[in-house]
């Protein structure tokens, strides 16, 4: 069986996070560690957006430093979205070693997380283009980027929800939509304590069951480990001066034309 | 074998084109791809003068079922931009080897192209 690395759990904020999930994208871009899963919790919470939104468009800025919400732009691509209860899970893997045609990647990565949701007795399926529902209710949400072969594909997958505090942070467009939404998404989203009538989740308990779900249905063995010094590096580095910066997580808007000159 | 790719250009392993004249080269992203990944939505693209080492991020892009960052094959000078695919995106997806060009680099160290691959060695999208 093929071997992976699997990272320690750890619970930080949204930066540092976003942060680890470059340095290893970059790390096995130039072949210096292997393809890698890890699971995090964020701490604390935080709204994320995709590389291409604007943050102040998306995102009721005022709100969110009430409630010490953080922040920050992803590198991947996609919408908005508000973690708070939730494990999230990133992989970065070569394009090379799934063999898989371009679009085959999310749903195949993503049985981890519904074969993990079944191993708690939850049964649940893919819906293109990069969710998974449990009853036609969305549990799981997924983001991916590609650089040089290499696909970092994070995902939610959610404990707990508070329709209302998502919605006083996100801006909707027509405030007399609000209302409407709240409840739709209300009936839409569903999440793993809802699911089994359960507040109490052991946390060391949930990543086995996912990481045993990935572990079978990517059909590889994982290795515990830790980030390298090298990946540490570009971590912090990329913490301090890319996803803390005002520059990356604001004014992308004003810049999102070209990247600058050197 | 990938048949569905011309001849006549190189390719990187991230989905792009590399066609090169004189120590000018051209890059864009593959139509295979584009049709599978279906119409690009969001570029970001490199500023026209800027210096852009081998590895470094020319351009972001994001289609509706895909997103990904472009690294650049070579050392050099961006001399031309696409502007028009800024604005219009989805005409990477109407002519990916013609109009739906992303940046024009001046090499600095033709040997570089060595790195890259011939239609024959990329496989099927």
């Amino acid at each position: 069986m093929k071997k992976w690395r699997i990272l320690e759990t750890i619970e930080e904020s949204g930066a540092k996070q976003m942060a680890i999930d470059e340095a290893m994208l970059i790390a096995r871009i130039n072949n210096l560690v292997p393809n890698t899963l890890r699971f995090f919790t964020w701490k604390p919470s935080a709204i994320t957006i995709g590389f291409f939104q604007d943050l102040e468009q998306e995102i009721n800025l005022n709100k969110a430093k009430d409630l010490k919400v953080d922040v920050i732009r992803r590198y991947s691509g996609g919408g908005a979205v508000f973690h708070e209860d939730e494990l999230t899970y990133s992989l970065v893997v070569s394009e090379k070693d799934l063999s898989l045609n371009i679009l085959d990647s999310y749903k195949y990565l993503c049985q981890g997380v519904i074969k993990g949701l079944e191993n708690l007795g939850i049964e649940a399926e893919f819906k293109p283009i990069n969710d998974i529902l449990v009853n036609n209710k969305k549990i799981s949400g997924n983001a991916q980027t590609r650089k040089e072969g290499i696909i970092l594909q994070h995902g939610t997958i959610l404990l707990s929800v508070n329709v209302e505090k998502m919605f006083s942070l996100l801006k909707v467009s027509n405030e007399k939509l609000k209302g409407k939404m709240i409840a739709s998404v209300k009936e839409g989203v569903t999440s793993i304590k809802n699911e089994l009538s359960s507040s109490d989740l052991d946390m060391k308990y949930l990543e086995k069951v996912f990481r045993q779900g990935f572990s079978k249905t990517l059909n590889v063995d994982f290795e515990e480990d830790v980030l390298s010094e090298k990946e540490k590096d570009i971590a912090q580095e990329l913490e301090r001066d890319k996803y803390l910066s005002v520059d990356w997580n604001y004014k992308q808007k004003y810049n999102n034309r070209f990247y600058g000159k050197n | 074998m990938n048949k569905d790719l011309p001849t006549n250009l190189l390719y990187n392993t991230d989905y792009s084109w590399v066609k090169i004249e004189g120590d000018i080269a051209t890059l864009g992203i593959i139509k295979p791809a584009c049709d599978k990944i279906e119409e690009f939505v969001f570029v970001k693209l490199p500023e026209k003068g800027q210096k852009i080492k081998k590895g470094e991020t020319y351009s972001s892009l994001e289609a509706i079922k895909w997103s990904g960052h472009l690294s650049s094959p070579f050392t050099g000078e961006i001399i031309e931009v696409n502007e028009e695919i800024f604005d219009e995106p989805s005409i990477i997806n109407e002519d990916p080897y013609g109009k739906g060009w992303i940046a024009k680099i001046k090499l600095e160290n033709e040997e570089e192209k060595n790195d890259l691959l011939t239609s024959e060695k990329v496989k099927d999208v």
